[in-house]
């Protein structure tokens, strides 16, 4: 322990940090971690876009952007045919809901394992970790590069379905109304796309073969997704005393799924579409927690599977 | 027989399928079918939930997840990390290492899917009544036919499981609920119908008569496999896709 904690200050300090790899020799100016991380994450998010590779790595990031798209673009035509000046889709649940957790699902699916599985893959993370950087380093740097790549994923559509309805409006005081809309939107796709990457970064890093690492994230991801409707529906329908008041396994069930507890949480915090799943109630912290909890495992667990990954 | 089937291959496939660390991953979905069967038996009022659970739960989620792990692994596997040539170099006919392969699946969805399936419908409806009879019918199918259709896959591509599980979303999860036309090419469907034709419940939300969904599913499996032969037979080995 005590000899990490050494190494790790000798590498703070730039002693005891392997330059020469044997492949190129170099002696200009050295940059620190900083400059390391961002060059990381810069890589990373392009990757996680498919940018810098052939045509067949971008097939899916593209396919799922313009799908994602799809409702905004409608939304627009829509409004600049018939000349009605009503959004026809919200920005707090961008329906069809199914719509953004199956296209997410597959992005995560697909991307998160070009993100973390390739560097395990061929073994690349000794040759990171030589470099004056640190453990926690390599994995944040992933962390936020495919944050950064969800949100582009979930927060371009929004501003699509904003610039598609602003312009159709006359009035100011409507410009306004859409604004202040909008911005709770922007701040629920934020949580999106910080659990879901998260958590998509964490069950790719467990395996560098690819097909297993997308296998893993799309079962869980799936798996709860479908579990979560489908216990909401049963309990909708085969509990409770009357037909009105959802009984509680309807209102839990949305726990169980990392999509469905963001939904939850909307509804605690105040959201009033209808969504996925029925209004919480009293369980509304529970939501707040269990997406908070969502967070911390996703984010945590990445920075321990890093702490203890192979570097010989 | 030797030109259909080889016992060797099977086992050997067997084992390796079985040893793998991930192995145990795939009993994870079948614990969560059973474990909440036997919940919602416990608690729940009402007595229409198992067709709703085990039909969608099962049919869309346990048994084709099930199956594209296990069918993309048992030739993916070895292509992937090249050992394939070592199988393809000895004289057993390409057609009998798909089909052995493709059993290999088979048995293994059926005890890690269609098993658990039917004793989740025990749970919930007692061992010998029509619906968990069905379902168990209707699993059997789903092994059959989503295997030979990943088998197909994994000879086709280096990326079966993204493909695979492309296909699963879009194709049966989105267009068969949606379109029509896209049931009558839907596993999904088969398996279902084919656990309507025993069970007769309309929440399984089965569209095809039997004899549609069986003489389609046989032909849809025979295809599959012929084509995943043909495609090993004239296999070249390549690297990693770029």
């Amino acid at each position: 322990m005590s000899a990490e904690i050494t190494a790790a200050g000798a590498a703070a300090n730039g002693a005891g940090v392997i330059h020469d790899i044997g492949y190129q020799a170099y002696d200009g100016p050295r940059l620190g971690r900083a400059q390391i991380m961002l060059a990381l994450g810069w890589h990373s998010l392009k990757s996680a876009f498919g940018i810098g590779r052939g045509a067949k790595a971008k097939i899916v990031p593209v396919f799922t952007f313009a799908v994602m798209c799809a409702p905004a673009v409608v939304n627009a035509i829509q409004l600049a045919v018939t000349g009605t000046h009503t959004r026809v889709v919200p920005y707090d649940t961008y329906r069809p809901v199914a719509l953004r957790v199956l296209v997410l699902l597959i992005f995560l699916a697909a991307q998160a394992p070009e993100v973390v599985s390739r560097d395990l893959r061929s073994h690349v993370l000794p040759l990171y970790f030589a470099r004056p950087i640190r453990r926690a380093d390599y994995p944040l740097a992933k962390l936020a590069a495919f944050v950064a790549a969800c949100l582009v994923l979930i927060e371009v559509p929004l501003l699509v379905l904003y610039v598609g309805t602003v312009t159709q409006v006359r009035t100011g005081s409507a410009v306004w109304s859409e604004t202040r809309a909008l911005i709770p939107g922007l701040l629920l796709g934020a949580a999106w796309a910080a659990v879901a990457a998260a958590l998509g970064l964490l069950f790719a890093s467990f395996s560098s073969r690819r097909a297993y690492a997308t296998g893993s994230v799309a079962i869980f991801f799936f798996l709860t997704w479908t579990l979560a409707l489908l216990l909401t529906s049963i309990g909708e329908h085969a509990f409770g005393p009357g037909l009105q008041q959802p009984s509680a396994l309807a209102r839990l069930a949305g726990l169980i799924s990392p999509f469905t507890a963001l939904d939850g949480m909307r509804q605690w915090l105040g959201g009033t579409s209808p969504g996925p799943v029925p209004d919480p109630g009293g369980y509304g912290a529970l939501y707040g927690i269990a997406v908070l909890a969502f967070l911390l495992a996703g984010a945590g667990g990445l920075l321990l599977r890093y702490r203890k990954v192979g570097v010989a | 027989m030797t030109r259909l089937f080889n016992p060797v291959v099977f086992l050997v496939t067997l084992r390796a399928t079985l040893g793998r660390r991930q192995a145990l991953l795939l009993a994870l979905p079948a614990l969560i079918l059973i474990g909440v069967a036997a919940l919602l038996t416990a608690t729940a009022h009402s007595p229409v939930w198992p067709p709703e659970f085990l039909g969608v739960f099962g049919f869309t989620v346990v048994l084709p997840l099930t199956a594209l792990i296990i069918g993309t692994s048992v030739l993916g596997a070895e292509i992937d990390d090249g050992s394939v040539v070592h199988l393809l170099a000895t004289p057993v006919p390409r057609l009998a290492v798909t089909v052995s392969k493709f059993s290999v699946a088979v048995v293994l969805t059926v005890v890690f899917g269609a098993v658990p399936e039917y004793l989740a419908g025990v749970i919930a409806t007692g061992a010998t009544s029509r619906l968990t009879l069905g379902l168990l019918a209707g699993a059997a199918v789903a092994a059959v036919v989503y295997n030979a259709l990943f088998v197909m896959l994994s000879a086709l591509t280096t990326r079966a499981i993204a493909f695979g599980l492309l296909y699963l979303l879009v194709w049966e999860g989105l267009l068969a609920n949606l379109v029509a036309g896209a049931r009558l090419l839907s596993a999904g469907q088969y398996s279902l119908s084919v656990a309507n034709a025993i069970a007769h419940n309309s929440s399984l939300n089965a569209h095809l008569t039997l004899g549609t969904a069986a003489v389609m599913g046989c032909v849809v499996t025979v295809a599959a496999l012929a084509l995943g032969a043909r495609r090993l037979s004239k296999f070249s080995l390549k690297g990693e896709a770029a």
